[in-house]
């Protein structure tokens, strides 16, 4: 008897020192159309609403992304190490990742642990819940090139440390191909070089003409009636064979200020 | 009986402790949205033609495909090279392509009454769920290999800029020769006739 009562009172003690024995761990509860916040410290739910709307403008506006009703649940955690301790036995990956987009039987879910970059977090996986909501599947390097460019707000694209290491990259050609990022086998195997390339490639096709964007929507377009197009590599160069070969060149020259959201211009001059 | 309720507290006690020690991911709701039909172009004799992926779009050989009408088994077969896979005989109406790891729902047309929307090969996800990371946990290996990188990215800037230097240097300096011997024919007294 003893034991057992050591034990319920160790469980309790567990319980009220970790806070897990409440009624609910979330400080944060709110729905807000298809998607859901919780959270275990207090945030602005307006604030990040408005941050994940404008993300959702900005991928319907440049290839047309568009969101659906499929449900959204967002996750906040206080720190790193309660992040960890609730996904570590569900998803292992969590452990080298600053957040993680998860999704099965069609519920999109976000989690995220309070640190200084949580905006850019959030907007990151919001990108990636629109563009498998809008598409049955995607190629890695556009995925997360997509995640990388719209992550930050406009604004602070100028400074972009990463776009001054493209450049000298691009002038010693140590940018990788299209074709070695579609050879990518997983999310987990990319290093920080490739997310990198898969923003400079992904950055080159929304905003180097209307022609190049043009060519991305396109590619998008025809995976989401439902058809398998293949690598871009290959399926660009029945579009246009010299596209991509301007894309050393590009980064070379990368402007400072990127305007990924803005709308197709059709029927404008080609660039 | 207080005694038999304090045993079943103590109990649900701790089967929630384990609960919680051992928690998942939120458990996902029914609501997932509704489901899209796909409507697919059947060829001559009722062919379709479609094509295994997985999550990134990648063609996947190999693969066992089931052709489901109203839960009845109507056809099977193996995706070859590229991911395809063709079966004939199958008649319009609503129909899911089935395979190990995943499913689409369609609507087969015959060809001459397809809607404009309707595709000649659609592509099957063989695959039920998707995981996608925010670089930037951090772990000593990681730390290490980022700091490999940018060491080795200074020390290479550092080169092709003293490079740079050089050749300007360089440049500057046969411009100054070329001026002193343009002075010096200036200065050398014009040759006798």
């Amino acid at each position: 008897m003893i034991p057992v009562v050591a034990l319920l009172a160790a469980t309790a003690w567990v319980n009220v020192c970790t806070g897990d024995g409440s009624a609910s761990r979330w400080v944060v509860e709110e729905q807000r159309g298809h998607a859901v916040l919780y959270s275990e410290f207090s945030i602005s739910a307006a604030a990040i609403w408005q941050e994940l709307d404008e993300v959702t403008g900005l991928l319907e506006k440049s290839l047309g992304i568009a969101a659906t009703e499929e449900r959204v649940e967002i996750v906040l955690f206080a720190s790193q190490a309660s992040y960890l301790k609730y996904l570590s036995s569900g998803l292992p990956q969590a452990r080298n990742r600053r957040a993680l987009f998860y999704k099965n039987a069609g519920v999109s879910q976000i989690y995220a642990w309070n640190n200084r970059s949580l905006m850019t977090d959030l907007r990151h996986e919001m990108v990636h819940v629109r563009v498998h909501q809008h598409l049955p599947f995607a190629p890695l390097w556009l995925d997360e090139g997509l995640a990388e460019c719209f992550e930050e707000r406009l604004g602070s694209r100028a400074d972009a440390s990463r776009r001054e290491l493209l450049r000298w990259k691009a002038r010693v050609n140590q940018v990788s191909s299209l074709r070695v990022l579609e050879r990518l086998p997983s999310a987990e195997s990319m290093d920080g070089d490739d997310y990198r390339n898969s923003w400079a490639w992904t950055s080159f096709l929304l905003t180097e003409s209307d022609e190049s964007r043009r060519v991305l929507r396109d590619y998008v377009a025809e995976i989401h009636r439902g058809e398998a197009p293949g690598a871009f590599s290959s399926w660009v160069a029945n579009q246009n064979a010299e596209l991509l070969s301007r894309g050393n060149s590009y980064f070379r020259k990368m402007p400072s200020s990127l305007n990924f959201g803005s709308s197709l211009n059709v029927g404008g001059p080609g660039r | 009986m207080t005694a038999i309720s304090s045993v079943n507290r103590g109990i649900l006690t701790v089967l929630l402790s384990l609960a919680v020690t051992f928690q998942a991911p939120l458990a996902v709701g029914a609501d997932g949205g509704s489901v899209r039909i796909q409507d697919v172009r059947l060829g001559k004799g009722g062919l379709l033609t479609t094509r295994v992926v997985d999550l990134q779009g990648r063609p996947m050989s190999g693969q066992s495909v089931e052709v489901l009408h109203r839960g009845e088994l109507v056809a099977t077969a193996e995706s070859g090279k590229n991911g395809l896979v063709t079966i004939v005989g199958l008649r319009p109406g609503q129909h899911e392509i089935v395979t190990s790891s995943g499913s689409l729902p369609c609507r087969f047309w015959a060809a001459e009454t397809a809607p404009p929307s309707a595709i000649s090969v659609p592509a099957v996800v063989n695959d039920a769920s998707l995981v996608r990371g925010q670089f930037g946990g951090f772990n000593l290996p990681m730390l290490v290999y980022a700091g490999a990188t940018i060491g080795a990215l200074v020390v290479g800037v550092d080169a092709m800029n003293s490079a740079d230097d050089a050749q300007a240097a360089n440049a500057r300096l046969n411009g100054e020769v070329a001026a002193l011997e343009q002075r010096v024919k200036e200065l050398e007294p014009p040759a006798s006739p």
